[in-house]
């Protein structure tokens, strides 16, 4: 084969390279626009529903209910990151769902609950008409929210309904703005207390399954447990011309608008004509769809969409943190640890008996000794770094029931022992004490002396060291290893 | 550091409590801080005026 004929083949070859890189370049830009467009929709929707204090669902199901749990596996601080940046979470670990059988008490008989039947059950079944039961549930309302769109994000309006690009196109407009109604809104659910003991029994039984998800490197994962759910069963949208332009058959040109025809002159006949032609179109055009037209002008169309059956938008949980050896922790508002209003509650060190129990645990674990004991004493003690290394406050006790006492001790500024967790003890037990002494003391004192005021500050710095260590100590593994096996022997 | 005795007062946390009740909230202070480190020597029970527990307790070196 000569160059001659090389040089043309090698030119084609690097065309056809060529072509292919535009079109996969091209095709994954698409791809990723339309993955962006997509994210932006369900972030937008999430919004609105959050708004109403839900966390909610994307896209809308029907199949969620209270008692589903769910694992959730990342790690909180990325979950809020998730939940501000996407506006709502993935419900993709459906770890299992709890039936409950109280709904019937927890509703004492009304809404159509009974014994046999596990809500929304009765409510889905449909009548010989084919229509559901719905209307029996709870119901619930959710403001109006409004929004603006323009050409370009206006086609991927953060609404699930398929009305607004319709209403857009109708008016012939690429700025409008408008409003949103959830309407048709329903809610169940179930106390919180009732949830916590069923899913703690059921953790019982499945403490093997848990005890894969402990604590690491102060990350957690939980149980999220859904607790009330929010339906919809129609969603209007009513949308402004803000460009207000004129009648024009502009974006609709390439199909048939008689629409475009209605002015505020049309007669009655007409405008009702008209709708019904909508209507029409859009059945044709969205089939399966239950978008209807209620109103359309040049400057105004609302549409409503009913869904077949309410499907739901979102729901409120509280989460249970899955701790060593696959306990439980305490429930926590799900909606509250997103928003970052509370986390997991501080270890409960303001209790006397409490911490005596944590001193008989200690003095039994260096009594049992062995290999594991030995170890699992080692971990404890080094929890004692978790000190400050001087005392924040000064040790205050009663002298008799109506005179305080000043330790000479500890007080303010003395290095304190950080050498083993009986030190962890001691200066969680000095803060409690000093803590309770103070209050008891100060209820009873005039509050506007100079020495209530000192001993104000002197409380507030026994609170503040107090609520430091044992947010310091909370979660942490070596306790929890400690519990098990000095107590359950595992 | 001279010796010296000194005593605290352990209120009782609620009025009318059982011997039970009153014997545990001692049995805990007891083994907790500033209790727990402390030379006790000698513990009393009063119910008039106030109800409680004095604790005495020695500082110091002889």
């Amino acid at each position: 084969m000569s160059r001659q004929y090389m040089k043309p083949r090698g030119v084609l070859k690097v065309l056809a390279v060529l072509i292919l890189w535009v079109s996969c370049t091209a095709a994954s830009c698409t791809t990723t626009l339309r993955n962006e467009q997509l994210e932006s929709v369900a972030k937008d929707w999430a919004l609105v529903i959050r708004a109403s204090q839900v966390i909610p669902v994307y896209p809308l199901s029907e199949d969620l209910q209270p008692g589903d749990v769910l694992l959730v596996s990342t790690p909180i601080e990325s979950q809020v990151k998730l939940y501000k940046d996407k506006g709502f979470l993935p419900l993709d670990q459906h770890l299992v769902r709890l039936y409950s059988t109280k709904f019937k008490e927890f509703y004492n008989s009304r809404y159509g609950t009974q014994d046999s039947i596990i809500p929304p059950a009765q409510w889905q079944t449909q009548d010989a008409h084919g229509v559901h039961n719905w209307k029996m549930a709870p119901r619930a309302a959710f403001p109006t929210y409004q929004f603006s769109v323009n050409t370009g994000a206006g086609l991927n309006l953060a609404i699930p309904i398929q009305g607004v690009p319709v209403a857009l196109g109708l008016m012939s407009t690429g700025k409008a703005s408008g409003t949103v109604t959830i309407a048709d809104a329903f809610t169940f659910g179930l106390d919180n207390s009732h949830l916590t003991s069923m899913v703690q029994d059921w953790a019982d039984q499945n403490r093997k399954l848990l005890r894969n998800y402990p604590p690491r490197d102060g990350q957690s994962h939980f149980l999220r447990v859904v607790s009330r759910v929010y339906l919809t069963g129609r969603v209007s949208v009513t949308v402004n011309n803000d460009e207000a332009t004129s009648a024009e058959a502009r974006g609709g040109a390439d199909r048939p608008m008689e629409l475009m025809g209605i002015k505020s002159g049309a007669t009655d006949a007409n405008y009702e004509g008209a709708i019904k032609a909508i209507n029409n179109l859009l059945s044709e055009q969205l089939p399966g769809g239950k978008i209807k037209v209620v109103t359309a002008s040049s400057r105004t169309v609302t549409l409503s969409e009913t869904f077949e059956r309410p499907l739901v938008i979102g729901y409120v949980g509280f989460d249970m943190q899955i701790l060593e050896g696959g306990r439980l922790g305490p429930p926590i508002s799900t909606l509250a640890q997103l928003t970052g209003g509370h986390t997991i509650p501080a270890y409960a060190t303001d209790n006397v008996y409490r911490l005596a129990s944590l001193s008989h645990m200690y003095r039994a674990l260096r009594e049992i000794k062995g290999l594991d004991a030995d170890r699992i004493s080692g971990d404890l003690d080094k929890l004692a770094s978790l000190l400050p290394e001087k005392y924040p406050f000064t040790l205050y006790e009663l002298k008799s029931s109506s005179e305080l006492q000043q330790d000479s001790t500890v007080v303010v500024g003395t290095k304190i022992d950080r050498k083993a967790f009986s030190d962890v003890i001691d200066y969680l037990g000095n803060a409690q004490k000093t803590t309770k002494t103070l209050e008891s003391y100060l209820s009873k004192a005039p509050r506007d002396s100079e020495e209530a005021r000192k001993l104000d500050q002197e409380l507030h710095a026994a609170r503040s060291a107090l609520a430091d260590i044992s947010n310091r100590l909370n979660g942490e593994p070596a306790l929890m290893r400690a519990v098990d096996f000095v107590f359950f022997g595992i | 550091m001279p010796l010296e005795e000194r005593k605290v007062f352990i209120e009782d946390e609620k009025p009318d409590m059982s011997f039970e009740d009153k014997n545990m909230q001692l049995s805990a202070e007891l083994a907790i801080s500033p209790n727990a480190k402390r030379k006790i020597v000698r513990i009393e029970r009063i119910e008039i005026g106030a109800s409680g527990w004095w604790i005495y307790y020695r500082t110091g070196t002889p």
